[in-house]
């Protein structure tokens, strides 16, 4: 099982980016043939990518030695390297030329507008008070049972399940000053896409927060109780949980990509000073 | 420069107005036009900040000089907030009248300037006038 997870995890990681890239709807906002040279180039460092780990892969099966540490290091080190010039480096730009949607939609705008209502006092598109209260007190328990399977001499890593959840709350919190740019003449959809957005965000950074936590406590108690097969299930929970993450984040990007659309798309229809309301 | 609609806020970067001054005036456009009434909170300066993809210090700057006129206050819990609809009254309301005068001039100079015949200039000054005292009106 493990070869396989060697095998697959980093080329699945390789192989996202383009992907990505590969679904989004073509609308070049640059020359059509330098967005077509940028996704080229995507596909093809893509490739070398994967021919890279499946000769790394080879090495390691035929001559045994490197089976152990160096292939684990080798798992993650290319996954993450990859991954990340590969997206960052590679598929983001092609995915700006590709389409308005995935471009800074405050780039190039030389005439900006913003909402005057305020988001810190509207919680309407937040999780409210009591949800997060349920939070806290999941938060405690887990601090509680932490402490004592630490005190039942298990040495974990309760660093991460202390700070886990105060993380996520200021995730939901932070929601609230995420940029929102708005066209001039105050596009009901373009707010109503937002709220939804916020709304979407907010209650995926609080699921997380709480279903980590629950995870992490669950975890601890039955590594400290000597449970069998605790290895196997933290492991699986926590990539679970990983995985969850991966695509909401995923999914909260794509819906992002739409309203930078919608707002590129209202900043050229709007006739300047077409409302009369400007000076 | 009154460049607010639906509680919306412009500014543009080409213009040779300083962000902070575009700031300041379609701040006090949005409450002359009872856009935001006394007591209604603002925007974080963070909030306007990134929105506006501007520097906090510039909403800063925007917000502190409103404060001076008396326009808005920081409270304590709540952020900014409207604190008055009316600007704080000045020493001498006589040379006051006379700056905004000398303002309205300006601006009746540049319409004439841009070659508008007096009904015309007259059914813009009209046009506006209604949409700054339309709260009021109705």
């Amino acid at each position: 099982m493990m070869i396989w997870f060697d095998r697959l995890f980093p080329a699945l990681m390789a192989i996202m980016p383009a992907l990505i890239l590969r679904s989004v709807p073509m609308h070049p906002t640059e020359a059509a043939d330098d967005a077509a040279a940028k996704e080229r180039r995507v596909y093809l460092l893509t490739a070398l990518a994967l021919g890279l780990h499946a000769a790394a892969m080879t090495l390691f099966e035929t001559s045994q030695a490197g089976r152990g540490s160096a292939q684990a290091g080798w798992v993650m080190g290319f996954s993450m390297f990859a991954f990340f010039h590969l997206w960052f480096g590679q598929a983001a730009p092609a995915l700006a030329a590709r389409s308005p949607g995935w471009r800074n939609p405050q780039g190039e705008a030389v005439q900006r507008s913003a909402s005057l209502a305020p988001r810190h006092v509207q919680r309407a598109s937040t999780v409210p008070r009591s949800a997060l209260l349920v939070g806290w007190m999941l938060y405690g328990v887990a601090t509680g049972l932490t402490i004592w399977s630490v005190v039942q001499g298990l040495h974990a890593s309760i660093l991460v399940g202390l700070i886990w959840w105060p993380g996520f709350v200021w995730g939901v919190r932070a929601v609230r000053t995420e940029a929102e740019p708005r066209d001039a003449a105050g596009s009901a959809e373009l707010e109503q896409a937002y709220s939804d957005q916020r709304r979407f965000r907010a209650w995926g950074f609080y699921w997380l927060g709480v279903l980590g936590t629950a995870a992490m406590s669950v975890a601890f108690v039955a590594a400290a109780l000597d449970l069998p097969g605790v290895g196997l299930s933290g492991a699986i929970g926590g990539s679970l949980i990983g995985l969850v993450g991966a695509v909401m984040g995923t999914m909260a990007s794509f819906r992002q990509a739409k309203i930078n659309g919608l707002l590129h798309e209202l900043d050229h229809d709007l006739k300047p000073q077409g409302n009369g309301d400007t000076v | 420069m009154c460049d607010t609609f639906l509680r919306m806020l412009t500014i543009r970067l080409d213009s040779p107005v300083p962000l902070a001054d575009q700031l300041v005036s379609g701040l006090r456009c949005a409450i002359a036009r009872r856009q935001v009434r006394t007591g209604d909170p603002l925007p974080t300066v963070r909030q306007l900040a990134a929105d506006l993809g501007i520097n906090m210090n510039t909403v800063s700057r925007a917000y502190r000089a409103l404060e001076a006129s008396g326009l808005v206050s920081t409270v304590r819990g709540r952020g900014t907030v409207v604190a008055a609809e009316q600007e704080r009254p000045t020493v001498d309301p006589a040379a006051t009248r006379q700056v905004l005068a000398q303002s309205l001039r300006g601006v009746l100079a540049d319409l004439r300037l841009a070659g508008l015949a007096r009904g015309d200039a007259s059914a813009l000054v009209d046009q506006e006038l209604s949409t700054i005292w339309q709260e009021d009106d109705s």
